[in-house]
């Protein structure tokens, strides 16, 4: 029992370094960065060192006026772009689910988003929707599509007159969305395809006979049936969009309505210099994100 | 409750006929078995019946009208699967209302009917448990309910016993059988098993090959089997069959087997001296002097199971298996004397039986 129990030590010893290394000690170091006044200059030296701990930085943050509308931002980025990634995963999924030729060079199209560099197709993605270069644009305005071009990823609101109603949408906001659940779809479409995969027929061939039609059998089997890795799936897609900096920072670079808290956190280091202030925010970060996870995990465990 | 035809139903899956020119004809009220080896097309005509597979030909009848364009879920039918098939994130209950509820039935009479299901296969204390807290037997039962809830025209089980372990396998056997005679519906039952198709059946079809070989009561199928294939593949242990010639000497019947003689006096047989099979049930040869026909066999080798025992024997160039009661006391070696009665011999001229 005491050589097994000194094994168990030595196996799960080299995880336990990495995750003291890489997780634990980053968020205390975050921390101990956000309650002391740090300037880039200051990150090297003895000064960080330094028993200076006040509460300054996270004045200064719920101070600046850009942080309530900043985390409104996020959360709207972070929802849309996580539904509309699990959404259009689970269309892909439900299309290249049957048999018909072709469908394994379809399916693996599907994942190309997913695999491109992000800066290359950030680039591309901007290119096609520019309002003076654009193709898409080009197109749009040469067909008669469009009175003039939409400045897709640098224009805060668009007025839309929809059956008399004037709508006002948040252009950019949407823009890096859609780019979003581009982007990511094909992380969901694996999860959903493999589960789809293990749905047996019979299930199906058992409500056709019970009287279920195409859509009450999706309804009634395949939905149920798709919920855990659904939840599952949000949950990470959730995480990881509500911490994302690279693409939206690449499109748009925060402006015109999207800037979300993480470009906030690379404002304050870069912009200002304000080491403190910055992992300040990163902490709020944190905080909402690990309020998040509690909420969803206790109502998943209610659900089961 | 409904008749079922099937014209002349043909299926072919690619290159592989799968059912070919299939006639049937079951009676409102009958427990039909469809009963073949693997791969003989008996679960393809089922998925047939059932709307699931469309075939490339022929027509399938619910009381005389075809029901081909109909959907699996307009032609009123409920199927047991061998999986049995439980909506898995639904508990019992939802299980065995899921078909009503899919027609529109009210509330209160699903859950009426639901609870009549459950109390007839005592399965009432389930009904608020899902389908992976419950044992294979208990699953079999709520299959069966999910089926019987809707009061379809006609029943379709396919093979819904082989997943159960073989004690269980004869109490549902004989459940199911009552069953029938309660609710006195027509039932389309897929086995592989010839204890279930005999027990149950009140007509059994034998297939193979995606062809029908023989339709008929369990006695006749067993006692007159129409060709080879039925001869040897219904009845454990399976009937010896020898390939020889028929004789005729000064009008007496005789069967040249390979390395035996069999008299076959006072058989009326309008067949010329031909090749022929001769087949003997292993129950049909008595052990001792004192029949018609003596033929004397060597031991090789005994099986006991219990209530009988078996005797694998050489006789003549050919094997022959023999039932004995279970107090026979043979050693291997010896030479036995057997009687064999003409009259139980079946004799087939070119696989048919005549």
């Amino acid at each position: 029992m005491d050589q097994e129990a000194r094994l168990a030590f030595w196996l799960l010893f080299p995880t336990f370094i990495v995750v003291l290394v890489f997780v634990i000690f980053p968020v205390i170091w975050n921390l101990w960065l956000s309650l002391k006044p740090v300037s880039l200059g200051d990150l090297r030296g003895i000064s960080l060192f330094k028993f200076n701990l006040t509460l300054e930085n996270f004045r200064k943050v719920f101070g600046d006026q850009h942080l309530g509308p900043g985390l409104l931002t996020t959360l709207i980025y972070t929802i849309g772009g996580s539904a509309l990634s699990i959404l259009l995963g689970l269309m892909a999924a439900l299309l290249v689910h049957g048999e018909f030729p072709g469908r394994g060079l379809l399916r693996g199209l599907f994942i190309s988003p997913y695999i491109a560099p992000v800066v290359a197709v950030t680039f591309t993605w901007s290119f096609i929707v520019d309002p003076q270069l654009g193709v898409l644009n080009w197109l749009a305005v040469d067909k008669g599509l469009l009175a003039q071009p939409i400045p897709f990823l640098s224009q805060r609101w668009w007025d839309l007159d929809l059956l008399g109603v004037r709508v006002r949408m948040p252009l950019a906001l949407i823009s890096v969305i859609l780019f979003e659940g581009w982007r990511y779809f094909p992380f969901a479409f694996l999860f959903i395809l493999a589960r789809l995969q293990a749905i047996p027929d019979e299930l199906y061939q058992a409500a056709s006979v019970d009287g279920a039609s195409p859509f009450r059998r999706f309804y009634h089997i395949t939905l149920p049936q798709l919920s855990t890795v659904l939840s599952t799936l949000f949950l990470f897609r959730f995480i990881w969009t509500f911490n994302k900096f690279d693409d939206i920072f690449l499109l748009s670079r925060g402006q015109a309505g999207t800037k979300v808290l993480t470009i906030k956190v690379y404002d304050y280091a870069f912009g200002e210099f304000d080491i403190g202030a910055s992992s300040a925010v990163a902490m709020v970060l944190f905080g909402v994100l690990s309020i998040f996870l509690i909420i969803y995990f206790r109502w998943i465990l209610k659900e089961d | 409750m409904a008749s079922l035809t099937l014209k002349g139903i043909t299926k072919r899956f690619g290159k592989i006929v799968a059912l070919s020119g299939v006639d049937l004809h079951v009676e409102d009220g009958q427990f039909c078995v469809l009963l073949g080896p693997s791969g003989c097309g008996k679960s393809t005509l089922l998925n047939i019946i059932a709307g699931l597979i469309l075939q490339d030909e022929g027509s399938v009848l619910l009381d005389g009208q075809s029901v081909d364009r109909l959907a699996p879920r307009d032609r009123d039918v409920a199927m047991v699967f061998q999986s049995y098939a439980l909506y898995p994130h639904m508990k019992v209950a939802q299980n065995l209302g899921f078909g009503l509820r899919m027609r529109g039935v009210p509330k209160q009479s699903i859950r009426e009917r639901v609870l009549e299901a459950a109390r007839l296969l005592g399965i009432e204390d389930l009904l608020d448990r899902k389908p992976g807290d419950l044992s294979g037997g208990q699953r079999q039962r709520v299959a069966m309910g999910r089926a019987m809830v809707r009061r379809p025209r006609v029943f379709l089980l396919d093979e819904p016993l082989s997943n159960l372990d073989a004690r269980l396998r004869a109490g549902v056997r004989l459940e199911l059988k009552q069953l029938h005679r309660q609710i006195k519906s027509t039932i389309i039952y897929v086995t592989h098993d010839q204890v279930e198709a005999m027990t149950l059946g009140d007509q059994v079809v034998v297939m193979r090959h995606g062809k029908i070989h023989q339709i008929g009561r369990p006695e006749t199928i067993y006692e007159r089997p129409a060709d080879t294939f039925v001869a040897t593949f219904i009845g454990s242990p399976e009937m010896n069959l020898y390939r020889g010639r028929l004789l005729r000497k000064d009008d007496r019947l005789h069967f040249q087997g390979p390395g035996f003689s069999l008299d076959l006096r006072g058989l009326q047989i309008n067949l010329e001296e031909s090749e022929v099979e001769v087949g003997i049930r292993p129950e049909d040869i008595g052990i001792g002097q004192g029949g018609t026909t003596i033929l004397q066999a060597k031991v090789e080798m005994i099986s006991n199971v219990g209530s009988e025992k078996y005797i694998h024997a050489h006789l003549g160039q050919g094997t022959l298996t023999v039932r004995a009661p279970k107090e026979a006391a043979f050693q291997p070696g010896q030479i036995i004397p057997l009687t064999i009665d003409p009259h139980r011999v079946h004799i087939f001229h070119e696989g048919r039986r005549i």
